[in-house]
């Protein structure tokens, strides 16, 4: 299923507005990533966990953390900040955190 | 002579390779016993190895898990509790037999405990790559927390204070059925690639390479259907990952679909996860994986530390899905090393994973570099290489000079 062909990163396809922009920035990010497809980023949502849902694999997480400072800033370090959680809250963490990571991370919070 | 005492964990990956090593000492003229689970061992020891028995309790090993939830499970589930249960009876093994030393699985804790309680003289064996590089020194809470529950179990031991080294690593021996050919690659975290030199706690290591040894003798497998007009691949998941694997034989399958011209492919999965395979594709419950690997021109697997070793350890290149565990260090290494191609078990689709199967087959340089490997495990000497330093382990003092020390626990 394609929903229009190759498409902005900015262009939300997959997780609604209603989701918060910057949740699905972030995943259309992590679709660029992991070379998934439409579909799949169409499945994700505030509440997705990035280990346990996605099994996102350090190398990725590393890609995504570098994708995310390009774009919001090397302020943004989100392999530091996964280094910093307890084995729970790694297994827990999901885009709706990492989401409010950047934001607080970002001086007006939200882009 | 000298009288060693083995302990490793009733899994199959782990015990293969650290039996190999028993059979060379015992060849070499020393007395071996085991302490574990006589229902578990005895097929792969033999009739005539001595085994100091300790009932097998069911851990909750959490084998559905995936990610760092697998991490938790691991520890919590699996390397603590069999820690608990075992420790007596290791204790009562080494009152009985008076090893002069102990090999220990880097996983078995209780052996290392054990091991310190009686000041006896230690290996560390390493039958997977999970400690060696230690993948969570970048998630300093997760480490922590890891060498939070070895404290625990030091102090539960009646040990005092604190353990003076991160258990999994003896300060006296560490023997890692891997090679420096696959060793010096992506490691940590969101890291960098390290050479093994970098990484103290690995100082004086050795790295024997694969420990082959003999199989109990499985299903006859039907050599005639073999054609030898074409190529032979080996898809092997592991075995305990079936349940998980479903989705992933399924889409392997989709992508061999198209090349029964080329090749025929042995797929080690029970028959339900084949239904209604194509005529070049045999399912089968199981294989004589050492037999059949001169034979093989591409292996496709999780990326266990056995399989790939034992591909390579024939030159056989590698397709490598990881699962979890040491695998995606695995996967890692052997694509670093030229050997494979690394895919993703849970996403990479028919034609990612027919593309990569093709290019393997059809690109030389893989078979090189694999042969590469290959002729580095030679020089390494595996299972006799591993007796050899056991053997020299009770007759020096041994020499504590690699830096385990312990660090992270606030």
């Amino acid at each position: 299923m394609t929903l229009g062909g190759s498409q902005d990163t900015t262009t939300l396809t997959g997780p609604g507005a209603a989701d918060g922009p910057l949740v699905a920035q972030i995943a259309a990010l992590l679709r660029e990533v992991t070379g998934e497809d439409e579909q799949w980023l169409a499945a994700l949502g505030p509440h997705t966990r990035l280990d346990a849902d996605l099994l996102l694999e350090s190398i990725e997480l590393a890609e995504l953390g570098e994708a995310l400072a390009r774009r919001y800033g090397e302020q943004v370090d989100l392999v530091a900040h996964v280094a910093g959680l307890a084995l729970d809250q790694i297994i827990e963490f999901t885009l709706a955190d990492a989401a409010a990571y950047v934001a607080a991370r970002t001086a007006g919070g939200r882009r | 002579m000298s009288r060693y005492l083995f302990v490793t964990l009733p899994l199959m990956g782990h015990a293969l390779p650290i039996a190999a090593v028993a059979r060379q000492l015992e060849a070499r003229g020393h007395e071996v016993t085991w302490a574990g689970s006589e229902r578990f061992l005895r097929p792969l020891v033999g009739p005539q190895a001595r085994v100091h028995p300790i009932p097998l309790r069911a851990h909750r090993g959490g084998q559905g898990e995936l990610g760092m939830a697998a991490v938790r499970s691991r520890w919590a589930g699996y390397i603590v509790p069999h820690a608990r249960t075992t420790l007596r009876g290791i204790d009562q093994a080494v009152q009985a037999f008076r090893p002069d030393a102990l090999a220990v699985d880097q996983h078995a804790v209780a052996g290392a405990l054990i091991a310190h309680r009686r000041a006896l003289p230690w290996a560390s064996l390493a039958p997977t790559t999970m400690e060696l590089t230690r993948p969570y020194r970048a998630l300093p809470k997760v480490e922590s927390w890891i060498l939070g529950l070895l404290e625990e179990l030091w102090t539960e031991a009646g040990l005092p204070g604190r353990p003076p080294h991160d258990l999994c690593f003896s300060p006296h021996l560490l023997i890692a059925f891997t090679g420096t050919a696959l060793v010096g690659a992506p490691a940590a975290h969101g890291r960098q690639p390290e050479a093994p030199e970098q990484l103290p706690w690995l100082r004086g290591a050795a790295f024997v390479g694969p420990a082959l040894g003999p199989r109990a003798a499985g299903d006859e497998f039907p050599w005639h259907w073999l054609d030898p007009g074409r190529k032979h691949v080996l898809i092997t998941m592991g075995t305990l990952s079936m349940d998980l694997a479903e989705g992933f034989y399924r889409r392997m399958t989709q992508a061999l679909e198209p090349l029964g011209e080329r090749l025929q492919a042995i797929v080690v999965a029970p028959h339900y996860a084949i239904p209604d395979p194509p005529g070049h594709v045999l399912a089968v419950r199981q294989v004589p994986m050492l037999e059949l690997m001169p034979r093989l021109d591409a292996v496709v697997s999780h990326g266990g530390l056995n399989t790939v070793c034992e591909a390579l350890a024939h030159g056989v290149p590698l397709v490598i899905a990881p699962i979890k565990g040491d695998q995606p260090i695995n996967a890692a290494q052997v694509a670093a090393a030229g050997a494979g191609v690394r895919v993703r078990f849970a996403r990479s689709g028919p034609q990612a994973l027919r593309e990569a199967l093709v290019a393997v087959l059809d690109d030389p340089s893989y078979r090189a570099a694999a042969l590469c490997v290959r002729d580095s495990f030679r020089e390494a000497g595996g299972a006799a290489q591993a007796a050899r330093l056991l053997d020299a382990l009770t007759r020096t003092v041994p020499p504590v000079e690699r830096e385990v020390a312990y660090e992270g626990v606030a």
